[in-house]
């Protein structure tokens, strides 16, 4: 009892040192509170467009034919009333192809004075896809009319939640909080790290300061950070533009578990650096590993390890920020509640848990024995 | 002196790689002694401080404490010891007084008693109107006396000082040795050192290891009897003898009083004599005589270098 409150007392000395070093380098505090911000400005300024894009669609028709067409294209809106093709008719192909080329158009239909219709683009243009794919379909169901053909597939979209993100940039923050939140992963692992490079660790090991504490008393400090962070990741996504659609507080809890895991996995990439910029290296590395097999930028394809209890286990579930930025997208794009997200929460926080466990002791068993 | 153990080691082995670093070191060091571990650069001196003081877990042997083993578990017996390492150890964006009053709450200690010793090292080690500057801040030679306060804060029965004169301006190193002089008799203290003066000035005992093996434990007065008594004459010449030469010095030096022993290396003779002083005059006028011109003349008192040449054939620096 008296060596538990000995290491209680410890650990909170021990953040009080920490947040104190902190403090007095402002390069590293910036850089840990900056950051994100820096992240979230450079998503909003390529992912500023709302989600449901007007596709500017150059037209040449010389022999102004399929009136009725041209009139169905310009008719076509979003459920918002928002339209789909912008048209500008052109006066040559050569006009046209230019369009294209510089990508001032998603696309372009040729209408022959023979009536013969085509539909050009430029296949490695991300808008192409999208853009062809609704005009195929109004063009094919136009020429089915005129040849008399009935329509027997009809392509009928509507959004499947009541809510959801409606700028691209809606659809990207999320996964850009995760990443700015799991840049604590290095940061703390530079803290634990800096101790072995100026050997005050072995100072520490002639005390009676336990492994738990020392580890604890640090994350106690990445934890004060993080409730700073975090808000001001939220504050700043939300001036940026950000379209909240679900519980703000229910958010910023996800995030602080999410800050929890990044602890944890900082202190297991401590266990393996022998300095800081050694620690800054494996901490970067394992925390890209972690952006990208959590689905946090791009969505991850299954890869099924095993079944347990009818649930399909993945190999990025062994990783908490996978279940934590689920969540989050959840909360924040589709506004889901707590009762929606809790099993991801809890999943997530107990791997977090068994992450601090882990690098407790590796930490013990590498770093602080003789 | 005192001659109640504190501090034993038993049969100690530590080996790196192929290097043997520790070779069966068995001492005991006495409560209230100030005792020096002398040896070269290499000669497995911080390998078995750190052993000492359960940084290190040895191959094989025991170390302890008031006859209780020094483990990794168990931090009482560990807490008995301060150690001041060679290297500066400093947290450095902490000031001072929060540096000194943090490892006192590491050690367990209500921190308005760790505050109280924090600020009397402090003024014990002239370190005072730098209390709230920040470590990095400070000068090397105080960064040292910090160092050297850190291993004194929980009032530790053991203090072991790690070349604690290494890289001190001669201000620091005088306000070093007094506060060690200070320290002897209230606790033990383990001093390593490759200075043999250092160790001379301060220990009562000194071991004396080299390639991991204790070579000698005694006494400095008992270590310097064991390597011959008398002085040290060292004299250079202004050019090397020939080898007629040299045999025709060394037969008219072995003429003067008080059996001197004869060694020549180079330009360099060095004569250890019964009252140095007194003989000088003849071995100049035999110099003179023989028409060999001399550069240098050097007296000195026999110290614990010679004590490890004579166990070893060579020089601690070398």
């Amino acid at each position: 009892m008296k060596q538990l409150r000995q290491d209680f007392l410890s650990s909170l000395w021990i953040a009080r040192k920490s947040l104190l070093e902190m403090v007095r380098e402002p390069q590293m505090l910036g850089l840990e509170l900056g950051l994100p911000l820096l992240f979230l400005a450079v998503v909003f300024a390529m992912y500023a467009n709302p989600l449901l894009v007007t596709y500017p669609l150059v037209i040449y028709n010389p022999a102004n034919q399929h009136d009725s067409l041209l009139e169905n294209l310009d008719a076509m809106r979003y459920p918002d009333e928002k339209r789909i093709f912008q048209i500008t008719p052109v006066e040559s192909k050569k006009s046209l192809l230019t369009s294209l080329d510089s990508h001032s158009a998603a696309i372009g239909l040729e209408i022959t004075p023979k009536g013969t219709v085509t539909i050009l683009g430029d296949p490695l243009y991300a808008r192409f896809f999208r853009a062809s794919s609704l005009l195929e379909t109004v063009v094919t169901r136009y020429l089915d009319r005129a040849g008399g053909i009935p329509e027997i597939v009809r392509l009928d979209e509507s959004p499947l939640h009541a809510k959801g993100p409606s700028y691209e940039y809606d659809l990207y923050a999320p996964g850009m909080m995760v990443f700015a939140i799991l840049m604590i992963i290095p940061q703390t692992a530079m803290l634990v790290s800096r101790e072995l490079r100026w050997r005050t660790l072995c100072r520490l090991r002639l005390t009676p300061v336990s492994a738990a504490a020392f580890l604890s008393g640090i994350s106690l400090a990445q934890m004060a950070v993080a409730f700073i962070q975090v808000p001001v990741i939220f504050l700043a996504a939300v001036v940026l533009g950000f379209h909240n659609q679900g519980s703000l507080i229910l958010a910023i809890l996800i995030c602080l578990a999410l800050a929890f895991s990044a602890i944890g996995l900082g202190l297991v990439t401590a266990c393996f650096s022998e300095n800081d910029s050694q620690a800054a290296n494996i901490g970067s590395t394992f925390t890209m590993i972690q952006v990208f097999l959590s689905g946090a930028l791009y969505i991850m394809p299954p890869f099924t390890l095993f079944t347990l209890c009818g649930h399909q286990i993945d190999l990025f579930d062994l990783f908490p920020a996978t279940h934590i930025f689920l969540a989050l997208q959840q909360v924040l794009s589709y506004g889901a509640t707590f009762e929606t997200i809790q099993f991801r929460l809890f999943f997530g926080v107990l791997l977090s848990l068994l992450y601090f466990a882990g690098g407790i002791i590796l930490f013990k068993r590498l770093k602080m024995s003789s | 002196m005192n001659t109640t153990v504190i501090l034993k080691t038993e049969h100690l082995y530590k080996k790196y790689g192929s290097l043997q670093a520790v070779h069966d070191l068995s001492l005991e060091i006495y409560e209230g002694e100030v005792f020096g571990f002398l040896g070269p650069n290499g000669a497995g001196k911080t390998t078995s401080i750190n052993m000492m003081c359960g940084l290190l877990k040895p191959d094989s042997g025991t170390v302890t404490i008031h006859g209780k083993p020094v483990t990794n578990h168990d931090s009482t017996t560990r807490s008995r010891v301060g150690v001041c390492p060679q290297e500066i150890v400093l947290w450095e964006r902490l000031t001072c007084l929060e540096q000194l009053i943090f490892i006192g709450q590491m050690y367990g200690i209500p921190t308005t008693i760790a505050h109280q010793r924090s600020e009397r090292l402090l003024e014990e080690l002239d370190l005072v109107e730098k209390r709230n500057k920040q470590a990095r801040t400070l000068s090397g030679g105080m960064q040292r006396r910090l160092n050297l306060a850190m291993a004194l804060v929980h009032d530790p029965e053991i203090v072991v000082l790690d070349e604690p004169e290494a890289g001190l301006d001669p201000q620091s190193r005088v306000k070093v040795r007094e506060y060690i002089h200070s320290l002897a008799r209230r606790r033990t203290v383990i001093l390593t050192t490759h200075d043999m003066d250092e160790a001379e000035r301060l220990a009562d005992r000194v071991a004396i290891i080299d390639h991991g093996s204790l070579l000698v434990l005694d006494t400095p007065q008992e270590l310097k009897k064991r390597a011959g008594s008398g002085d040290i004459l060292e004299i250079s010449l202004r050019s090397t003898p020939s080898e007629p030469l040299s045999q025709l010095i060394q037969a008219m030096l072995s003429t003067l009083p008080g059996e001197p022993r004869f060694t020549c290396s180079g330009n360099q003779i060095t004569l250890r004599v019964l009252d140095g002083a007194n003989v000088l005059p003849s071995v100049l006028s035999i110099l003179t005589n023989l028409q060999v011109g001399v550069e240098d003349i050097h007296l000195r008192a026999n110290s614990l270098e010679d004590v490890f040449i004579h166990l070893t054939g060579r020089r601690l620096r070398e």
